[in-house]
């Protein structure tokens, strides 16, 4: 790991980071019962990317921007789909997090990345997703992960067991 | 490392070079050849393993804590056991691959020996001994941030944080539960 790889997996957090903001906005016009629950999940986001940001800016980097629109992976019609949409962010999220983690050259983005992922794994359970035993991390550590993606514009990269099928 | 061998073996060559040009000083020369300090390869990043094996072994003995307390918590409440046997599941594969990360040095007892119930104090009612089970899992989470920092492999630290996570999730699940 270096400061390059560093560089491309804060960036690639930051790109989910602006996905989930947009995505909440999503899953929070569909929760009649658990919008005030949205909205926290979409401010909490919100903070974690401009954190991000600055610490991306702090290391010599320019923030990637976000995408003017983003395809959601499924079409949100109901409160059930939207939190669907909130388990599916959470686990992409929680991985990149787990990317950062490995690929952090300083204590301050490790320490950053890994309550992320933590949040994450919370956020994850709340909206229903099941535990899993090791967020973030495809399978058993030890075996090469694989890359997910921050987007929701590229469905077919949902290797998450909550992807549509 | 191929550069530093080459340098290692120039310096040699020409120490070699300068003792055979001092022959009238055979003795001294080759005394002084003899000491010549051969760089060893570098021990690698010592340090940092032995650090790493201390917290790798922190991280084992907590999963060992938090798989008693769940023991303990079924063996006074029987009939959560439903409810409770995924996460111990997942405490064990937590333990499995801090395990199978290397030799633990310090290691007195059987790591993958099944924890003994009846150290913790569980509770009677059942509600308040999810709640206690639910306090030891937020405490390991918060742990395990802290080991994750305190790690020097870049791939370990993510596996602590991985694990933190589901411990994180652990807490919040069994309080709502």
């Amino acid at each position: 790991m270096n400061a390059e790889d560093e560089l491309t997996a804060a960036q690639a957090a930051l790109a989910g980071e602006h996905a989930c903001v947009y995505g909440y906005g999503v899953v929070g016009a569909h929760l009649s019962d658990d919008a005030e629950t949205a909205a926290r999940a979409l401010q909490a986001h919100r903070d974690r990317r401009d954190d991000l940001a600055a610490l991306i800016r702090a290391g010599g980097g320019e923030p990637e921007a976000s995408a003017p629109t983003y395809e959601l992976p499924q079409p949100v019609t109901d409160a059930a789909s939207a939190s669907k949409l909130a388990v599916l962010m959470e686990t992409r999220l929680a991985a990149l997090y787990a990317d950062l983690v490995g690929a952090a050259q300083s204590g301050e983005l490790r320490e950053f990345a890994a309550q992320a992922l933590v949040a994450a794994s919370v956020a994850r359970g709340r909206w229903g997703g099941e535990p899993v035993a090791f967020p973030g991390l495809s399978g058993r550590p030890g075996t090469p992960g694989t890359q997910a993606s921050p987007t929701p514009q590229t469905p077919s990269d949902t290797e998450t067991p909550e992807s549509p099928q | 490392m191929v550069t530093g061998v080459t340098n290692t073996v120039d310096v040699r060559r020409r120490r070699l070079l300068i003792c055979l040009a001092g022959l009238p000083m055979l003795g001294t020369a080759l005394a002084a050849c003899a000491d010549d300090a051969v760089p060893k390869s570098a021990p690698g990043h010592r340090l940092d393993v032995d650090m790493d094996v201390k917290v790798r072994w922190r991280a084992v003995e907590a999963e060992r804590a938090l798989l008693g307390l769940y023991a303990a918590t079924l063996t006074a409440h029987p009939g959560l056991s439903d409810t409770l046997a995924p996460f111990t599941a997942r405490h064990t594969e937590h333990l499995d691959v801090l395990v199978e990360g290397g030799p633990l040095p310090f290691s007195a007892s059987d790591p993958l020996a099944p924890p003994s119930p009846g150290s913790a104090d569980v509770p009677a009612d059942a509600a308040a001994a999810l709640a206690a089970v639910a306090e030891a899992e937020s405490a390991a989470a918060e742990a395990r941030v802290a080991d994750c920092l305190a790690a020097s492999g870049s791939r370990f630290a993510a596996v602590l944080a991985s694990v933190a996570a589901c411990e994180a999730a652990h807490a919040a699940t069994l309080e709502s539960a």
